[in-house]
C-alpha cells in the first residue's frame, strides 16, 4: 500500500512534466509557419488563458492594433509585420517553451512575456539566440541586470513601484507598522521586498513579512495571526496578483481587520473587485497610469487619447499594460527604420539608441541596461462601483 | 497566542478542513472497496464547483430569491450531475481495467484528473469565475470568534454527510454489499452480489461528495479557478491517508486534522512553511501509525 502511494506521487510529477511538454509541442506546431523574407515577424508571448488572461488578451489586442496600423502605413521598411502569438498560461515552463518556439521560427524580435518569472528565464534563451526582446509588462529589476544586450523594458520596475507604495504609506497614510505579504512569485516578492526596504529606510516597521500560498485560497489563519499582533498593525501591503489579492482583502474584512490594504498593478483591474467584492473598496493600488489616465503623465502625448479611442472602439476598455505593449511594437519599428535594417544586430543597435521617442505612454529613453527611464507610478483608490481613481500622484 | 486567537485558528482550520474532509470521503470510499486511489476525485471536485456557478446563475435568471432553497437546489443538482460524471468515468476509465493490475487503474485515474481540469479550462476560458453572492457574507461575532453563515453550513454539511455515509455503509443492504466486496470481491459475487453495480455506486457516491465540497467551497470563498482541483485534490488525498484511508469517519477526521494543523502552522511560522509542516506531520503519523489516525475499518481485511 505504501509503495502504491509513492508511485502515485511520482506519476503525478511525471505527468505534470509531460503535460508541459505536450503543451509546448502543440504550441510549436501551431506556430510552425516559417518566416517569409518579406515579413517582419514578431513573436508575442503573454498569458492568453489562465488567471492572468485579462491582461494578456488586452496586450495582444494592443499589439495587433499597432501591427495593423503600421502595416497599413507601409510596414517596416516595406515588410509587413506578422505577429506570432504564444500563450504562456502564466506558467514558466510553458513560457520558456514559447521562447524556444520563437527561436526555431526565426522571429525578428519578441514582445513579452508579461510575468517576470517567465521573462527572466526566457530572456536567457533569446540572448543565446541573439533575438531582441522588448517587454511592456515585466517589472522585476533582475530582468535587465543580467547583462543581456538584447533585452529592453518599456514599463517601470518593481523597486520604483515598491518605493512609491512605501512613500505613500508613510507620508500620505501616516502609517508606521505594516504587515508585508507576497504570493511567492518573482513579481510579488519583488514589489514587497522593495516596499519593505524603502519603508524601513523612511523609519517605518515591517511586521511579519511572509509568502502566502495563492493556490490555497484560504488565508484566514495568516490573517487571524495578523489580527492578533500587538501593537496593532496599521496597514497590509500585498505583492502579487488576482484572485489572491481579492480573496485576501475579503477574508481580512470578514475577520474584522479594517486597516488600509495597499497592493500593486498586478492586481489592478476588474477581477480584483469581482473576487473581493465590496471589501476591495478603499484599497490603494500602485500602478503605471492606465491608458485612460495617461494625460496625467509628464510627456504623454495627445496620441494617448487617439490610442484609447481606437482601442475602445475595437475591443472595449484596455487593461493597464496595453498601451506599453502597443508602444513596444512601435519602438521596434522605429529602431528598424533608424538602422535601415531588420536584422537582430540592427534592431538591438536601434533600440539601444532610442532617444526621446514619443510613444503613447510618454517619452521612451532606454538607459545602458535597457530600462526605460521615463515610466511613472501613481496610487489609485478603488471606488464604491469597483472602478479605480487616481488618489495620489508622486510627481504632481 | 491569546485564547481568542487560538479559538479563531481552530475555527478557521475546521472550516477549510471540512472541505478537504468531504473530498477525502470519496477517496476513502473508493479505496476501501476497490483499493484504488482515485485521483479523478480532485477533478470531480472542481467540476462540481463550476457546475455550482452555472446552476446558481441559471437560478438567478429564473429569479429564485430564497437563499436556502437556492443553495439546496444547487448543491443537489451539482451532486447529481457530478455523480453522473463519476459514473461515466468509472464506466469508461476503470471498468475496462478491472482485471488489469491496479497500477493501470491508478494511471487511468491520473489521466481522468488532468482531462477534467483541462476540460474546465477549455470550456470556461480559464478565467476565475465568481459565485453570485446569494448568502450574506456578513461576519457573525460569536464572543471572540468571527464566523460566517457559509462557514457554519460547510462544517454542518460535512459532518452530516460523513454520518450519512457511515450509516449507509453500516446499515443498508448496499452498504453491506460494499463491505462484502471489500473483503473479497469474488466470494461476494458468488454469493449473488452484483459487484459491478456496487462498485459503480461507490464511485457515484464519491463524485457526489466531491461536488458537495466544490459547491460549498465556492459559496464560502466566492471564487473558483480552473486549477483549484490540483491543490484541493492533493490535500484531500493527504487528509484521507492521515485519517486512515478506507475509513469513513477517518476521512473527515483527517480533513479536519489537516485543516487545523495548517491553521496553527501559519500562526507560528511564516505561511510558506505550511505545506512542509502538514506533510511533515503526515510522515510522523504514518511512521507511528501506518494505518492512519483511525485505521482501516470499511474493509477489515485479513
Amino acid at each position: 500500500m505504501g509503495s502504491t502511494k509513492s508511485v502515485a506521487l511520482k506519476y503525478l510529477g511525471a505527468l505534470t512534466a509531460a503535460g508541459a511538454i505536450a503543451a509546448a509541442a502543440s504550441m510549436a506546431w501551431a506556430t510552425a509557419p516559417v518566416a517569409a523574407a518579406s515579413q517582419f515577424v514578431v513573436g508575442f508571448a503573454n498569458p492568453i488563458t489562465g488567471a492572468e488572461a485579462t491582461y494578456g488578451v488586452s496586450d495582444q489586442h494592443a499589439v495587433e492594433m499597432a501591427a495593423a496600423q503600421i502595416n497599413k502605413a507601409g510596414g517596416v521598411l516595406g515588410q509587413q509585420i506578422k505577429i506570432i502569438s504564444c500563450d504562456t498560461q502564466a506558467t514558466p515552463a510553458i513560457g520558456v517553451a514559447c521562447a524556444n518556439a520563437f527561436v526555431s521560427d526565426h522571429v525578428n524580435a519578441v514582445i513579452g512575456f508579461f510575468n517576470s518569472s517567465i521573462s527572466i528565464p526566457a530572456s536567457a534563451i533569446l540572448h543565446t539566440a541573439n533575438i531582441p526582446m522588448v517587454t511592456g509588462a515585466s517589472t522585476n529589476p533582475k530582468l535587465t541586470l543580467q547583462g543581456f544586450k538584447n533585452v529592453f523594458r518599456l514599463c517601470g520596475t518593481d523597486n520604483y513601484q515598491g518605493a512609491v507604495e512605501a512613500d505613500f504609506a508613510y507620508k500620505q497614510l501616516h502609517v508606521k507598522r505594516v504587515v508585508v505579504l507576497n504570493d511567492e512569485e518573482t513579481y510579488g516578492q519583488g514589489v514587497s521586498s522593495f516596499f519593505s526596504s524603502t519603508f524601513k529606510k523612511l523609519g517605518g516597521t515591517v511586521v511579519a513579512p511572509q509568502g502566502i500560498n495563492a493556490a490555497a485560497a484560504d488565508f484566514s489563519s495568516v490573517l487571524t495571526q495578523i489580527k492578533g499582533i500587538t501593537p496593532a498593525i496599521q496597514a497590509i501591503q500585498f505583492g502579487g496578483f488576482n484572485p489572491a489579492a481579492g480573496l485576501l482583502v475579503k477574508q481580512a474584512r470578514a475577520l474584522g481587520i479594517t486597516v488600509p490594504f495597499i497592493t500593486d498593478d498586478g492586481v489592478i483591474g476588474p477581477l480584483f473587485y469581482q473576487t473581493g467584492g465590496a471589501a476591495t473598496v478603499g484599497s490603494y493600488l500602485s500602478s503605471a497610469p492606465s491608458p485612460q489616465d495617461l494625460a496625467h503623465v509628464k510627456g504623454a502625448s495627445k496620441s494617448a487619447q487617439t490610442f484609447l479611442k481606437a482601442y475602445v472602439a475595437k475591443y472595449g476598455q484596455p487593461t493597464n499594460f496595453a498601451a506599453y505593449n502597443y508602444d513596444c511594437l512601435y519602438v521596434l519599428a522605429s529602431a528598424a527604420k533608424a538602422e535601415h535594417g531588420t536584422s537582430a544586430k540592427d534592431l538591438i543597435k536601434g533600440l539601444a539608441a532610442t532617444h526621446k521617442y514619443q510613444g503613447v505612454t510618454g517619452i521612451v529613453n532606454f538607459n545602458k541596461i535597457g530600462n526605460n527611464v521615463t515610466p511613472q507610478y501613481l496610487m489609485y483608490k478603488v471606488q464604491s462601483n469597483g472602478g479605480n481613481k487616481i488618489f495620489w500622484n508622486p510627481n504632481a | 497566542m491569546s485564547p481568542q486567537e487560538l479559538l479563531q485558528q481552530i475555527v478557521n482550520g475546521l472550516v477549510v478542513g471540512s472541505v478537504y474532509g468531504l473530498i477525502a470521503l470519496g477517496y476513502t470510499m473508493v479505496y476501501g472497496i476497490v483499493r484504488l486511489i482515485n485521483f479523478a476525485q480532485g477533478g470531480l471536485y472542481e467540476v462540481g464547483a463550476y457546475l455550482g456557478v452555472f446552476i446558481f446563475t441559471l437560478m438567478g435568471k429564473f429569479s429564485l430569491q430564497n437563499p436556502v432553497l437556492a443553495i439546496a437546489i444547487t448543491l443537489l443538482a451539482s451532486m447529481v450531475l457530478t455523480a453522473g460524471l463519476a459514473y461515466l468515468v468509472e464506466r469508461i476509465a476503470y471498468r475496462p481495467l478491472r482485471n488489469a493490475p491496479l497500477l493501470a487503474s491508478l494511471v487511468s485515474s491520473l489521466a481522468v484528473f488532468f482531462l477534467l481540469i483541462s476540460l474546465v479550462q477549455v470550456i470556461t476560458g480559464a478565467q476565475p469565475l465568481t459565485y453570485p453572492a446569494v448568502v450574506s457574507t456578513t461576519p457573525w461575532h460569536l464572543g471572540p470568534v468571527v464566523l460566517s453563515l457559509t462557514s457554519v453550513v460547510i462544517f454542518v454539511v460535512a459532518v452530516l454527510m460523513m454520518i450519512g455515509m457511515q450509516v449507509f455503509v453500516q446499515t443498508t443492504k448496499a452498504g453491506k454489499a460494499m463491505r462484502a466486496i471489500a473483503v473479497n470481491r469474488n466470494a461476494a459475487s458468488l454469493m449473488g452480489i452484483n459487484a459491478t453495480r456496487i462498485v459503480s455506486l461507490t464511485f457515484v457516491l464519491g463524485g457526489a461528495m466531491a461536488a458537495a465540497a466544490g459547491v460549498l467551497y465556492g459559496l464560502n470563498y466566492g471564487t473558483v479557478t480552473y486549477d483549484m482541483g490540483e491543490f484541493g485534490g492533493l490535500v484531500a488525498f493527504t487528509a484521507a491517508v492521515m485519517g486512515g484511508i478506507g475509513n469513513v469517519p477517518g476521512a473527515l477526521v483527517g480533513g479536519l486534522t489537516v485543516g487545523v494543523i495548517s491553521s496553527f502552522a501559519s500562526a507560528f511560522l511564516p505561511n510558506q512553511w505550511n505545506e512542509a509542516i502538514v506533510f511533515g506531520i503526515l510522515i510522523l503519523i504514518l511512521a507511528l501509525r501506518p494505518q492512519g489516525i483511525l485505521g482501516e475499518r470499511v474493509a477489515e481485511r485479513a
